[in-house]
């Protein structure tokens, strides 16, 4: 008899558990929730200047360099429309790139060497990308026309004096802009 | 003193170095007669920024480059800001409304921005451009704009 209620429960025992199996496979089934994701990317332009300023260091009377290049990333992510961007720098008045009070240094006497390239004085006026003042934008800096979608390109910009004459003293003053367009 | 001194040194040193880096987005929109539109400035450095807006019409030569003027007459632009202060690591958004009297109207929203100041030798000012084609129709703007100019390239 004892035998005969062990195996009852036993039996009880695993009916149970097989139940209890079938309930909680029957959990696994839910509701599915749908989440919608948006993600928009905008075309964009980036343009890095290092440093953000530079001094001259005189090598005689007339003639004087920076005291260091200034490293200009142009970086893109472009939509299908364009793929074309150029970079250039300028300075706002051709009389006087840098003042220093009543003395101005001229675009002219103003030189720039992108990536080790030969210096030309910053007096151009054929090169228009930005808002710059004719007379007083240096040679390009970079010129990408077909660019892949994404991309970045670095340039160096080793700016020098060179007068004819020589600098009157003062302390001169001026800025560069750097400046970038995709058409 | 000496720790005074080798902060006051740390700081000439990276003054000067501190990289101008701004971003504007989009970088081009076309539009119909009437525009409406926005762009964003981001400044990705570490210090705030003083942003000027100033608008040019331009024109292109048959690589694409633009050549610059003052805006033109018939252009009607209504920029909501015309310069703002932007934080590091922070985006400014500017809203513009633009009307061209007579289509194709090409014009770019020059954003300048600088960092720092100097006494003496140059300061770096970083300028971006948004560029904007207005046609009577929206669609092909930019493709009709530059086809007009003899554009050769994409």
């Amino acid at each position: 008899m004892k035998a005969f209620k062990k195996v009852t429960f036993l039996f009880a025992a695993l009916t149970l558990s097989l139940f209890s199996a079938a309930q909680s496979q029957a959990q696994t089934y839910s509701n599915t929730a749908a989440v919608s994701m948006t993600f928009t990317v905008n075309s964009s332009l980036t343009v890095s200047a290092s440093p953000s300023d530079i001094a001259f260091l005189a090598t005689d009377s007339s003639h004087a360099t920076a005291n260091g290049p200034i490293d200009v990333i142009t970086s893109w992510n472009f939509a299908v429309i364009s793929k074309n961007v150029f970079t250039v720098a300028y300075f706002e008045s051709p009389a006087a790139a840098l003042t220093g009070g009543t003395y101005n240094i001229p675009a002219s006497d103003v030189f720039a060497s992108i990536n080790g390239g030969t210096a030309t004085a910053c007096n151009r006026a054929d090169v228009n990308v930005a808002a710059g003042t004719p007379g007083a934008i240096c040679q390009e800096i970079f010129a990408g026309i077909g660019m892949a979608a994404q991309g970045a390109h670095e340039d160096q910009i080793l700016l020098s004096l060179t007068s004819l004459t020589p600098f009157p003293v003062a302390n001169y003053a001026g800025t560069i802009t750097i400046s970038a367009q995709a058409t | 003193m000496k720790r005074i001194l080798s902060l006051l040194l740390l700081q000439f040193l990276f003054f000067g170095l501190a990289v101008s880096a701004q971003t504007v987005s989009p970088i081009i929109v076309e539009c119909g007669k009437k525009c409406r539109g926005e762009f964003s400035i981001t400044n990705n450095g570490l210090t705030p920024l003083a942003v000027s807006v100033e608008a040019r019409s331009f024109s292109l030569d048959i690589l694409g480059r633009a050549t610059n003027r003052p805006l033109d007459p018939t252009v009607d632009l209504r920029l909501e800001e015309g310069s703002a202060r932007i934080s590091p690591k922070s985006t400014h958004t500017f809203a513009y409304q633009l009307k061209c009297g007579t289509p194709p109207c090409s014009v770019a929203l020059l954003s300048s921005m600088v960092v720092g100041h100097t006494a003496e030798g140059i300061l770096v000012r970083v300028q971006l451009a948004h560029t904007v084609y207005v046609c009577e129709k929206q669609k092909d703007c930019r493709k009709k704009v530059r086809a007009a100019a003899g554009v050769t390239v994409n």
